[in-house]
């Protein structure tokens, strides 16, 4: 389990490089984005050691029949969709937001809507697998995406067209003062831990975490790529021109000898694998929610033919993102996305804060 | 005993009645011609009969040959499978003296391979047991035997070790084995299909290979043999995906060497699915993807061609599957003039007509070339067939919709369970330590 559980990690902080952090990060650069970096990454990290301690007192139980163990069965009733629509938004907003980005890059002339139809069933059909399909599908999408992005984010590094004295530049603004918005956007990127709510029912009983220390190490390295490569090259004050940073940044990158000689549609579809799998975990996770809502239902971690709730639940998820794909445009997007961080990171924080609390309870005998 | 056979059988005449007598003892004999081998029947029976050096009654009860028949429902049966039938003395025996035509100590010949073994598995069941007993010499091996077909009653053996094999997976092979209806069963892929739940399924789920090193080390990984009378491939389950693109000789062969042959495999088999839907996505959608020059160039090539990309991939893809389709079909003689009138002049013409660009000949041939590269016939049928879906995807939806379709086929394969095993999963040696994920019992 160890390693779904760090695919899990990467995945969601790979994908928030391209999505709506850096862009909140970028807009704060000179009042105290950089000590908010510092900041999120310690709370992002403890959330992180916090709640995967916690969870694994409770091997084999997903969030919601720990929430059973403990609280009344209204206040579960209550809190349950509320979870669920967390991570329905969370998902389908990323996705929206991506195919809103592919097809102002990749194909403008078609409407937005056709490229979603696609994206949207797929999906679908994707979140309505059982837990063990979808680890085992997390699994083969991060060995071959992980690995180019790093290769991306290496070249990056490494280019010729990168300001170093930019970087350093805006890196002495550190001494501003932490803002709430860009600590929200920093901690997303360690938020990768809380897919194991529903994840956790699949570990064993006798599961232990190892090498924490990857969570530290990787959301140090994605958080400052995140910011300071844009900032490199496109220097202190033009990375605020663009509206997809990072598309722009990559798209400065050039493979000199390759086929294709623009990294930015490599990593577009690098992209494309990780916010499809972003989306399916997410919608997957948010459906077992909404069905564990009924306290009859049993929850089984694997099956080949998926019941047929899962395909009305994940079906009507597509047809709400649908609706709300045409309503949205990337300026909205990117106001409720400030103000989406900021209350994920508080509920987030809420929900570690009461499974550290029942987990001691757990540990005395009852 | 004569009189009920005659009922039982309809009028043929190669169903033989004898009713003999040495003087001291009358000797009903039963059996069909055709089934059996007579010599065997002069030798074990008549001459020792008509000798008589021993009486013929101790002959029959202490010669372990001669099995002893209680239930005379069994007797139709007994004969169809080369039984002869005897009635000695008010008790009834029978007698095994079939004769079996089959192909002899055959050679590999649809999975051929250099330097590993050359002998295929036989057509008759017993063999085929032969050879891999030979093989694989442990006393855990457990062979157990099973009748399927209403008419065709064929014997079906299912292998396995004792100690390696999953008594999950057993259990669940036995239940199919025994659940399967048909009228007649004439090969393996049928019995694989009938094995399986899911008719429509996109990749095999089991491995029919008639190569016998694949049989004995299938075995010693604990998987689950199961082979019929009257073909000489069997199957193997429970499978993954990657079983599928191993080739047999990648184990005998230089390390480094077999590792480029796997991943060359792997990129032949992403290559013969997406090529030419990649082809219709990039030409008619996204040009740019490619560095100026290459994209210039095909454009170049396409300055003849009438009509839309998809068409023209339309055309190829027709010539291309009814050669491979002709080839199989034809005779050995025939079949290689077939390819080259074919794919040498017809390419080239069609080319030079201005029908098909000539990129889209190299991408053609390319992917028909990259399919012959996939081991396991079974699965290269799966994915020539995939690659159509692709280029439906390709056509409206440009190449969002080939990485979607991409994408869909890995779901699909990650959702599939062969024998309750997962299909297409990354197994690392270090998993066998640790408890896997998924071993919670919920009660």
């Amino acid at each position: 389990m160890n390693r779904y559980f760090y695919y899990s990690f990467v995945m969601v902080a790979m994908l928030n490089l391209m999505l709506y952090v850096p862009a909140v990060l970028l807009e704060n650069r000179l009042n105290g984005a950089v000590s908010s970096l510092i900041v999120a990454l310690v709370i992002g990290t403890l959330l992180a050691y916090a709640s995967t301690s916690a969870l694994s007192k409770f091997p084999g139980l997903g969030l919601p029949e720990i929430l059973r163990l403990f609280l009344p069965e209204w206040l579960v009733k209550t809190l349950l969709p509320v979870y669920a629509f967390m991570w329905f938004f969370a998902s389908s907003f990323a996705l929206i937001g991506f195919t809103l980005l592919m097809n102002r890059v990749l194909t403008p002339d078609q409407p937005a809507w056709n490229l979603y139809l696609i994206l949207g069933l797929l999906c679908v059909y994707g979140a309505t697998r059982s837990a063990l399909t979808i680890l085992y599908l997390l699994e083969i999408t991060m060995l071959l995406v992980a690995p180019l992005v790093l290769l991306i984010l290496f070249k990056g590094v490494r280019s010729p067209d990168l300001s170093w004295d930019a970087i350093y530049t805006i890196a002495q603004y550190v001494n501003r003062f932490p803002t709430l918005s860009s600590v929200g956007a920093g901690t997303f990127i360690f938020t990768g831990y809380i897919n194991m709510a529903i994840f956790n029912r699949v570990n064993p009983p006798n599961f232990r975490l190892k090498g924490r220390w990857i969570i530290p190490a990787t959301g140090t390295l994605i958080l400052l790529a995140t910011f300071f490569l844009p900032i490199g090259f496109h220097g202190t004050m033009g990375v605020e021109r663009y509206l997809y940073v990072w598309t722009q940044t990559a798209d400065s990158m050039t493979m000199r000898y390759g086929f294709i000689e623009r990294v930015v549609f490599v990593f577009l579809f690098l992209y494309l694998g990780l916010s499809l799998m972003y989306a399916i975990t997410g919608w997957n996770q948010s459906m077992e929610f909404i069905l564990s809502v009924s306290k009859k239902y049993k929850f089984k971690v694997d099956y080949s033919i998926a019941p047929a709730a899962n395909w009305w639940v994940c079906g009507s998820f597509f047809a709400l993102s649908f609706v709300g794909l045409l309503f949205l445009n990337e300026r909205i997007d990117f106001e409720i996305a400030e103000v989406w961080l900021i209350v994920r990171m508080f509920l987030e924080a809420a929900t570690v804060l009461f499974l550290i609390v029942v987990s001691w309870r757990r540990k005395k005998p009852i | 005993m004569l009189q009920r056979i005659n009922e039982l059988f309809a009028t043929s005449n190669d169903v033989k009645t004898h009713r003999i007598s040495n003087g001291s003892l009358i000797l009903e004999v039963a059996y069909i011609a055709t089934l059996v081998e007579e010599n065997k029947l002069y030798d074990a029976i008549f001459v020792p009969f008509s000798r008589e050096l021993k009486p013929f009654a101790d002959v029959v009860r202490s010669d372990p040959s001669f099995k002893p028949v209680e239930d005379p429902a069994i007797w139709t049966d007994l004969m169809l499978r080369g039984y002869v039938l005897l009635k000695v003395e008010q008790s009834f025996f029978c007698y095994f003296a079939a004769k079996v035509i089959r192909n002899t100590s055959p050679q590999t010949s649809v999975e051929s391979s250099i330097e590993g073994p050359q002998i295929a598995l036989s057509e008759d069941l017993s063999d085929s047991a032969n050879i891999i007993r030979a093989r694989y010499a442990t006393p855990d091996l457990q062979v157990e035997e099973y009748t399927v077909g209403y008419l065709s009653k064929t014997q079906i053996l299912m292998m396995f070790d004792q100690r390696r094999a999953d008594p999950k997976v057993l259990s669940l092979v036995r239940a199919k084995i025994r659940g399967i209806q048909t009228d007649i069963l004439s090969a393996t892929g049928e019995l694989a299909k009938a094995l399986n739940d899911n008719r429509k399924r996109l990749f095999p789920m089991e491995l029919i290979t008639e190569r016998v090193d694949r049989v004995s080390r299938g075995l010693a990984n604990g998987k689950v043999i199961v082979m019929m009378q009257g073909s000489m491939f069997a199957i193997i389950l429970p499978i993954t995906f990657f079983d599928l693109m191993v080739a047999t000789e990648d184990r005998y062969e230089n390390f480094w060497m077999s590792i480029l042959l796997l991943s060359l495999r792997f990129c032949a088999l992403l290559l013969t699915t997406t090529l030419p839907a990649l082809y219709i996505a990039i030409v008619s959608y996204n040009p740019e993807l490619f560095r100026v020059q290459l994209a210039f160039s095909i454009a170049g090539s396409r300055a003849a061609v009438p009509y839309p990309s998809f068409v023209e991939v339309f055309i190829m893809l027709f010539m291309i599957e009814m050669l491979v389709e002709a080839s199989v079909r034809l005779p050995k003689y025939i079949g290689s003039t077939a390819t080259t009138v074919g794919g040498l002049i017809l390419g080239q013409a069609a080319q030079q007509a201005g029908l098909v660009s000539s990129i889209m000949i190299i991408v053609t041939s390319v992917m028909a070339i990259s399919n012959f590269v996939i081991p396991v016939y079974s699965l290269s049928l799966s994915v020539r067939f995939i690659k159509y879906p692709l280029i439906l995807l390709a056509i409206f939806f440009g190449l969002p919709g080939v990485a979607c379709g991409l994408f869909f086929f890995v779901i699909y394969l990650c959702n599939q369970r062969s024998f309750g095993r997962p299909y297409f999963r990354l197994i690392l040696p270090g998993d066998l330590k640790h408890t896997d994920i998924g071993e919670v019992n919920h009660e």
